[in-house]
């Protein structure tokens, strides 16, 4: 009788148990698709045997166990880090590139031949009126261009500050939701097996890694502490620390809850790829083009100050002004002048047309580092455009590396550890067989890129 | 020499697609082609000017863009295996990644998986 009743007592138990597997099976259907969940397993502990101290055996339901893995974890987000930044550089650069199109007639290369080209008109016949009135008009056209370049560039920096204000409110309140996990995970000691936290707190460090670079510390009571660059502490168990940005100067500062500076510690990240656009990309190339803006304007004014205008009289006035170096082509503007102002002689001969000549010249003089002024302009695409070109690859190696890592996660969580170290050495030795031809490949790529026909 | 090229391209191509989800049996499967591809790729070296007429400039950048990407995803998938290694070495010596002696395994446990 006691036999039957324990056969009884067991099969209750282990339909109880099994109850609970299906329950976790069906969580995990339910939840396949759920930003940040980890398939969960139902261990399964025997119960001690022993009839002679009435331990009959069976089964009992043990801990729920996570599939997930942090390393797994971890290497997904430094990958996400690396495709926020290339997917940030390869959209504000895509701004920038239409500005700087060296075969626009409208554009600054284009602008620049047509005003060397008006002064060869004025040389062919140099006290013609409309010749005279053709030379400021380009000229007029060369400083429009030159702003119009300037301006969109401020509009794509500008564009910067937007994003970057709308970065650091998004890791604020990625930062406060974390917190707030933090918070049930100390208020409930069962939460540590709770999946769904589980799957929120993970979406939150996921959608975290694609703004900036951090780093996780679990502490034993299941909270994580997240500290921005590996330093700065955003969130310490249930204590949020928030950013601030700060754009009261030139460049994009990054400020901490203790309006420390920790700008220097983004470096990866959408956040990471606007604070270097905002404070050395644009500006670097700015600086390009206020060289070329100012060297242009003096070169020009320069060359017009040694020669006589119409009347035969010395220029009072320069054809171009601008404020400052630092803001040539943006401040660059054409003095009011009358066409007859225009120094078309020579002071030598006056009615003649040796200084337009003089002038239409200066277009194939070597004049910014030994680079005429339109070569000096398409260098500068040029190299907007390789950088515009490497983002982009950069955007399409780093998603490959993205769907990597979460297929490698896909694939090496939740299996058991003597399962898994045959299958890493089956991978290692893949790797290895494959890893002798990186060093081969890298060559190959070299000697493709030589064959390309410049 | 263009069907060359273009074999080589096909076996950086595929080798990409198995780096994305990748399996041990799908990367020995790929190592022979790929060795092929580089076998083919050193003969345009001794063949100057053959690649570029194979493929037009912007194939061969193209190509020159898969292969940086095929060699990213190598060392990324190599560096991985290399801490997940470590990993397991140390959960096998029942020390947890941290250092920290692991707690005894629970005897006879079984695991169902859903």
């Amino acid at each position: 009788m006691g036999n039957i009743l324990t056969s009884l007592l067991n099969s209750t138990g282990a339909l109880q148990v099994y109850d609970r597997v299906f329950n976790v099976i069906q969580n995990n259907i339910t939840n396949a698709n759920t930003p940040g969940y980890a398939k969960q397993d139902q261990a399964l502990v025997s119960m001690a045997f022993n009839p002679s101290e009435q331990m009959w055996g069976g089964l009992q339901a043990g801990p729920t166990i996570s599939a997930r893995n942090e390393y797994i974890e971890q290497d997904v987000r430094t990958q996400q880090q690396q495709l926020g930044d290339a997917q940030q550089r390869a959209s504000d650069l895509g701004q920038v590139q239409p500005l700087f199109d060296p075969t626009s007639t409208n554009g600054i290369a284009g602008s620049i031949n047509s005003f060397f080209n008006s002064f060869s008109q004025l040389a062919v016949n140099p006290n013609d009126q409309v010749a005279r009135q053709s030379v400021i008009e380009s000229a007029n056209q060369v400083a429009q261009s030159f702003q119009t370049t300037s301006i969109g560039l401020g509009q794509v920096s500008h564009n910067a500050e937007n994003q970057t204000r709308n970065a650091v409110t998004t890791i604020n309140q990625l930062t406060a939701q974390i917190t707030s996990l933090n918070q049930q995970y100390r208020s409930n000691s069962s939460a540590n097996q709770d999946a769904g936290l589980d799957a929120q707190m993970h979406a939150a460090l996921e959608s975290l890694s694609s703004i900036a670079n951090f780093s996780v510390i679990k502490t034993s009571d299941g909270a994580t502490n997240v500290y921005l660059g590996g330093q700065t502490p955003l969130v310490i168990g249930e204590t949020q620390f928030t950013l601030t940005s700060d754009f009261s100067s030139p460049q994009t500062v990054i400020r901490d809850s203790q309006m420390n500076d920790v700008t220097s510690q983004i470096n990866s990240g959408s956040l990471g790829a606007l604070i270097q656009e905002k404070n050395t990309t644009l500006p670097g190339y700015l600086a390009q083009l206020n060289t070329l803006a100012q060297n242009f304007a003096d070169q020009v004014n320069g060359q017009l100050s040694q020669g006589v205008d119409k009347n035969g009289s010395a220029p009072l006035t320069n054809l171009f002004s601008y404020n400052q170096p630092s803001d040539a082509a943006f401040s660059i503007s054409v003095s009011d002048i009358s066409p007859d102002q225009i120094a078309a002689a020579t002071a030598a001969a006056p009615g003649g047309n040796g200084n337009a000549i003089a002038v239409s010249q200066l277009a194939n003089a070597p004049a910014v580092n030994g680079f005429t002024f339109t070569q000096a302009y398409g260098d500068l695409s040029a190299q907007i455009g390789r950088d515009v070109s490497s983002a982009q690859q950069d955007q399409t190696q780093s998603q490959d590396l993205v769907t990597q890592a979460q297929q490698q996660r896909q694939t090496q969580s939740g299996v058991s550890l003597d399962e898994e170290a045959a299958k890493m050495l089956q991978f290692q030795q893949a790797y290895q067989a494959v890893g002798k031809l990186v060093g081969v490949l890298n060559e190959l790529t070299q000697t493709v890129i030589n064959m390309i026909p410049q | 020499m263009r069907s060359n090229i273009h074999n080589a391209k096909q076996s950086v191509a595929e080798l990409r697609a198995t780096l994305l989800t990748p399996s041990f049996e799908g990367l020995e499967s790929q190592v022979p082609a790929l060795e092929a591809a580089v076998r083919e790729l050193e003969a345009l070296k001794s063949a100057p000017g053959s690649g570029t007429r194979a493929l037009s400039r912007s194939e061969m950048q193209s190509f020159a863009v898969d292969l940086l990407g095929v060699a990213r995803l190598i060392e990324h998938g190599m560096l991985f295996q290399q801490g997940w290694a470590r990993i397991l070495a140390a959960s096998a010596c029942n020390y947890q990644p941290n250092g920290e002696p692991a707690s005894a395994p629970p005897a006879a446990t079984v695991s169902v998986q859903g």
